[in-house]
């Protein structure tokens, strides 16, 4: 683990509120996510310190905020943008027709249903699990489980974890080319089992 | 084909893959950036104090936890405290709303007149509507409805409740002794309305952004978006509300006029009858199986129950009852057309008494009468003659498995039917008799049943080699224990009075 536990974390997390930095988020994520009303950002900052607490003290809480908040954002845009383009797509008995849609619009969060989310995950620890290159495997099967919590997991922590399980003393830039190289390769294999559309070929 | 699990899609990978990497990144430039906003675009007073409220309770959750009331008031005090430091602790724009209202676009919908323009209760009251993010509305404490919990409240505590406190009264999270129940204002079939739905009739508020109309409405969304149990789409839906602004200037009448409208005129509206419901639910079921291709498997079926339940707002089982009641109806209304009875009759009572073919299914196992019908059709004509001609409540027919149960009482039913042609009114006595009859019979059938449970637990434990206890859980064993203790003084007691009135127990 990464995290340094101390005996000041309150104080630590108290400081980052009254430092204001929980209102530089609402507004960072007005600015690059808008559309939103005002409570749905400030719920996305409140949701990293609800995580944050639970989780207990980490090495950068402002980037674990900051990750938390972005992925909170970008959840609500893409919600609003799909039940947009859904409204678009309407027929005229209010009816969703499917063929009518490009491909990938929903009108709910894909994966809001739990099994869903599990088959996925299931699906892209199967084509990890079948990579050779140790790494790679072992960086990318990090990333997934920290999916599966929708938890962040920086790159100092991965590096330490990775170290534990490796075994060795790798640098923290060479996990972060690992961590590129494996999501792309994951990527990749979603793409060629037809799982993803390939945006090469089909933009 | 694998119909068990369910399908991967293209939205859900791409959403995942995406979450992995937003995840996995470091967002240095990001922390910079919301720095730097910090200090060069602060937030107007009342969101920065409302983003504090939420991130200090959030803090203090866990000091919170197992406080008295007066313990967890001061919590609150210090939380306030606090936010109202933070909040001083800047110069802060000013707040861009619209009277207390702050609209936002959505669903296409910017601010605007409402039209046509509103009368209530005969007084004309020009409104504007738009959507607003719930979080920003606060109850009305002069709500009728409040009052009585408002004056237990401060009769308690010596003050008003705050806004959030209001809100927590009618969430029944905080306990009031005249409020025993855990929902007093019953705002969760509100909320999960709302989170199918959202918001259907718009919350009329003052200029000042003050609900007069709508409370129960707002705190049901509110539910929703704290309340765990529901999902990301449902909360977004339940936190963008249409609400209806009355002008500046809106006198008391008007608002009392407001509300008289909304909470005392009748809207007629008539529910729909159950067997119409219940059609249209069958009819969205059975197009849903037959559309599958391949195998269905239960677990299909069960994803399609639990998916017209949802578009229907019922539950799955109740798509289940609806499936046998409008089952049975069809068979009761196909025999007695067959039988040459006149349709429109036929339809008028398999509707009238549509809830009868649920309980039609009453029982357990192979003593449903459904399970007899299924096989035995001279049965059904009788059952189906009574139902249609003596019958006159859905208790009796839900009593009909017991009496065909036994021979005995079968027999009087079987005579009631024979009666009918002649005396619909005797027949009904008749069937009355054979229900009692079938249930003190049942009584007596249940005293055997425990004759021969004890039967078999002699037999069985006279022949239980001591070994066997060996391997038994102690937890179960103690269990055993205890039990056959007590079942030992219930039985020395029953011989000592036995023995009293000179009965030779023997022993």
């Amino acid at each position: 683990m990464s995290a340094k536990p101390t005996t000041d974390w309150n104080e630590n997390l108290k400081q980052i509120v009254t430092g204001r930095f929980p209102e530089g988020l609402v507004r960072m994520l007005e600015r690059r996510y808008p559309g939103a009303s005002s409570g749905a950002y400030e719920d996305a900052v409140a949701t990293g310190f609800e995580k944050l607490a639970k989780k207990g003290p980490i090495e950068n809480p402002k980037g674990y905020l900051t990750t938390v908040a972005k992925r909170e954002g970008l959840r609500h845009a893409k919600l609003r943008a799909d039940e947009r383009l859904a409204r678009l797509y309407d027929n005229e008995d209010g009816e969703h027709e499917d063929e009518s849609l490009p491909r990938g619009v929903e009108w709910d969060d894909p994966v809001h249903d739990e099994a869903a989310r599990n088959e996925v995950i299931a699906l892209m620890r199967e084509i990890t699990n079948g990579w050779e290159n140790h790494s790679l495997k072992q960086t990318t099967l990090l990333i997934i489980e920290a999916l599966k919590y929708d938890e962040p997991i920086e790159n100092a922590e991965l590096t330490e974890r990775l170290n534990e399980i490796l075994g060795d003393d790798f640098d923290s830039a060479t996990v972060r080319q690992w961590r590129k190289r494996g999501l792309d390769r994951l990527r990749n294999a979603l793409i060629e089992a037809d799982h993803l559309p390939d945006k090469e070929t089909t933009s | 084909m694998n119909n068990a699990k369910p399908p991967v899609s293209p939205a859900a990978v791409e959403e995942l893959i995406e979450a992995a990497t937003v995840l996995s990144e470091d967002h240095g430039d990001l922390v910079a950036e919301a720095v730097r906003a910090a200090s060069e675009y602060p937030l107007d007073d009342e969101r920065a104090a409302r983003l504090y409220t939420k991130i200090l309770t959030i803090l203090n959750e866990h000091t919170a936890d197992n406080l008295a009331d007066d313990e967890r008031a001061a919590v609150a005090a210090r939380i306030r405290h606090q936010v109202e430091d933070i909040v001083a602790s800047v110069e802060r724009p000013a707040s861009e709303q619209t009277g207390g209202v702050t609209f936002i676009e959505h669903e296409g919908l910017t601010r605007r007149e409402v039209l046509p323009r509103q009368t209530f209760n005969g007084k004309f009251v020009p409104m504007t509507e738009g959507y607003v993010d719930v979080e920003t509305l606060k109850l009305w404490k002069g709500n009728h409805r409040l009052t009585l919990v408002v004056s237990e409240f401060e009769a308690r505590n010596g003050r008003s409740p705050s806004s959030d406190e209001l809100i927590e009264l009618m969430q029944g999270t905080i306990h009031l002794p005249s409020l025993d129940k855990s929902d007093p204002f019953n705002l969760k079939p509100l909320a999960d309305s709302i989170a199918r739905k959202g918001v259907e009739v718009p919350p009329i508020v003052t200029y000042d952004g003050e609900p007069k109309d709508g409370n129960r409405r707002i705190a049901a969304s509110l539910l929703v978006l704290h309340d765990k149990g529901y999902a990301a789409d449902q909360k977004q839906r339940a936190r963008y509300i249409r609400v209806w602004q009355a002008p500046q200037g809106t006198t008391e009448d008007q608002f009392n006029a407001i509300v008289v409208s909304r909470n005392f005129e009748s809207e007629y509206k008539e529910r729909w009858p159950e067997f119409i419901k219940g059609r249209m639910v069958v009819e969205e079921y059975e197009l849903r199986k037959e559309q599958i291709h391949g195998r269905i498997t239960a677990s299909v079926v069960k994803q399609i129950r639990a998916d017209v339940a949802k578009d229907f707002a019922i539950k799955p089982a109740e798509v289940d009852r609806y499936a046998k009641m409008v089952y049975w109806a069809d068979d009761f209304a196909a025999y007695h057309k067959e039988q040459g009875e006149d349709h429109s009759a036929v339809d008028y009572k398999t509707e009238k008494n549509v809830q009868w073919f649920y309980e039609l299914d009453a029982g357990k196992g192979n003593d449903k009468l459904t399970r007899q019908l299924d096989n035995d059709d001279e049965l059904k004509a009788v059952v189906y003659d009574l139902m249609f001609h003596v019958l006159d409540s859905g208790a009796q027919v839900r009593d009909l498995h017991r009496v065909i149960a036994d021979a005995e009482t079968a027999g009087m039913l079987l005579k009631a039917h024979e009666t009918a042609s002649r005396n619909a009114t005797d027949a009904l006595d008749m069937v009355e008799d054979a229900i009692t009859e079938a249930k003190r019979r049942n009584v007596r059938r249940r005293a055997i049943g425990f004759e021969d449970f004890l039967k078999t637990m002699v037999d069985r434990l006279g022949t239980t080699p001591p070994d066997q206890w060996r391997a038994i859980d102690t937890k179960l064993l103690l269990e055993v224990q205890r039990v056959m203790t007590s079942t030992l003084g219930s039985l020395e007691g029953q011989v000592l009075v036995r023995n009293a009135h000179g009965e030779n127990v023997g022993g």
